[in-house]
């Protein structure tokens, strides 16, 4: 054993004893060196994610219709589960009003991008005989086509080509974490919806906090991992109210309530990939591991990173086309300070640093974009309003709307 | 010798790696430990990509172990004597949203 395995920071072998919480019976959890029984992890994990919706649940509940993201793993498994039991202590405490007006629970089908088999029904099945208050809206994600003279089969294949084109598997994972992002926004935005519900647990999170600035995706962190996020999205606001549960908690939880028969299964690029296929496969490798033998280490992350303030340059103007963050402005220089360009002192530019569409995508996506085979088209234009078009044309969704691109190029003639 | 009749479990995605069969009854020799069991499982249950269950003799960090419900951590870990009739859970805790 070396001096770091035997250090005070490791786990101690916790030996059974008693509930922490009644004091009486024997703990069947233990949690952050804390150990519970069932009864009392069953009470502590409700109370908790009530007041997750915190200070501000009434303003973030009463008179707003909420959606909830359900991939049917076993986070959204669970938050589906946790919000009605929320919405039904609501409706039977009088007085203590605390509940949305409806749910809609969302789930994309994202098997296209995959040729897997759909999960749009066993998600309905779900929703429909246990929750039958809640309101289900199915969502194909190769829907984010929306030409209507695009055939189903022409969508799947537009699909497929487009994550074909898209280089690493980093990149396709985040290229299908912006699409499924804005097909779940637009989807709460048509449907009147003004609360977006994620089933972001601390585990996820801390993954989040070092795999996003990993990948250059730190001045816009904030936004990514917030309870609360107001402004990102027209009329619409982000919550996460499982931010504060680590990963085991919801296995367990789960577990408890007999949720683990009717999870969807998932079927994504880095479903059962190597630890090494992906940044955030090595990342959440690296979290899991570093938080089995030093059971604070999410906690510790989450909380840091909780404290994390958006820069005063966030100006709320320049979104990015693909993952709709704000852009930093200057990036561009920056990249070129820090990148090297070339060793060959004849070469004065390497290519894809010489025009790089600023205006329309942040840093970390123009670095996913450099991958695709689309980047040198796009690089090498000079104007944002065809740049966006040539974007569009390679099939990428934006949510951009004419107002932003009228905004973009207007700064794009000031700048010059 | 005697035999033990354990019963156990997959589940949060896990059974992915069992040809999606949750439930599995395993007769382990008298005399096993949870680090027998698990060795057992990945010899004899699996063919392919041994290293998302086992790393370096024990689950892979990410796995939730419950032994008759209990916390696996609250009882020995990998060292937990194997009874007659134990029923072992495992869940994976990562994996979709
Ligand atoms: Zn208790
Ligand atoms: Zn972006």
């Amino acid at each position: 054993m070396s001096d770091v395995d035997s250090g005070p920071l490791r786990a101690p072998k916790p030996k059974a004893g008693t509930c922490i919480k009644c004091k009486t019976r024997p703990s069947t959890v233990v949690l952050r060196h804390v150990q519970y029984c069932k009864d009392c992890f069953l009470f502590a994990t409700t109370g908790k994610f009530r007041s997750a919706f915190g200070k501000s649940a009434i303003s973030n509940t009463t008179g707003h219709k909420a959606m909830v993201a359900f991939s049917g793993g076993p986070s959204s498994r669970a938050l589906l589960h946790l919000m009605k039991g929320f919405q039904h202590v609501g409706s039977h405490q009088s007085g203590q009003k605390r509940l949305f007006d409806e749910l809609v629970i969302c789930h994309i089908d994202e098997t296209a991008a995959f040729n897997g088999s759909s999960t749009l029904d066993m998600a309905r099945v779900v929703v429909d005989t246990e929750y039958p208050d809640f309101t289900f809206h199915g969502q194909l994600i190769e829907d984010i086509y929306e030409d209507e003279a695009l055939s189903s089969i022409d969508k799947k294949e537009k699909l497929r080509q487009l994550f074909a084109q898209a280089g690493s598997l980093t990149a396709k994972e985040d290229l299908l974490w912006h699409i499924k992002m804005h097909l779940l926004v637009k989807a709460a935005q048509k449907l009147g919806c003004t609360r977006l519900i994620l089933g972001d647990s601390a585990t996820r999170i801390a993954i989040k906090v070092i795999s996003f600035t990993a990948k250059g995706r730190g001045y816009s962190l904030p936004l990514e991992i917030g309870g609360d996020i107001h402004g990102l999205y027209p009329n619409l606001v982000i919550l996460r109210p499982l931010k504060d549960m680590l990963a085991k908690e919801i296995a367990i939880y789960d577990h408890s309530q007999g949720l683990l028969n009717s999870l969807v299964p998932a079927t994504n690029f880095s479903t059962m990939a190597p630890p090494t296929a992906s940044i955030d496969r090595a990342t959440e490798e690296f979290i899991v591991g570093l938080d089995r033998d030093f059971p604070s280490t999410v906690s510790t992350i989450v909380r840091t990173a909780s404290k994390l303030k958006l820069a005063s340059s966030m100006n709320g103007q320049s979104r990015c086309a693909l993952c709709h963050m704000p852009i930093q402005s200057g990036s561009k220089d920056w990249k070129q300070r820090i990148t090297v360009q070339s060793t060959q002192c004849t070469r004065d530019s390497a290519p894809g640093t010489l025009t790089v569409p600023e205006n329309i995508l942040c840093y970390a996506c123009q670095t996913d974009l450099s991958e695709s085979e689309g980047w040198s088209r796009l690089a090498d234009d000079a104007s944002p309003s065809t740049q966006l078009e040539e974007f569009r044309s390679l099939g990428y969704p934006t949510l951009l709307t004419q107002d932003d691109m009228h905004q973009r190029i207007k700064d794009f003639l000031l700048d010059d | 010798m005697a035999t033990l009749h354990i019963d156990v479990e997959f589940g949060g995605g896990m059974e992915l790696l069992f040809k999606n069969v949750r439930e599995h009854k395993i007769d382990m020799p008298e005399g096993s430990n949870l680090k027998d069991l698990i060795t057992y499982i990945r010899d004899n249950l699996m063919t392919a990509k041994q290293d998302l269950f086992v790393m370096n003799d024990t689950v892979r960090p990410g796995i939730l172990v419950l032994i008759n419900e209990a916390d696996w951590e609250l009882c020995d870990g990998i060292e937990y004597k194997l009874e007659d009739g134990d029923r072992i859970i495992f869940i994976s805790t990562l994996h979709g949203g």
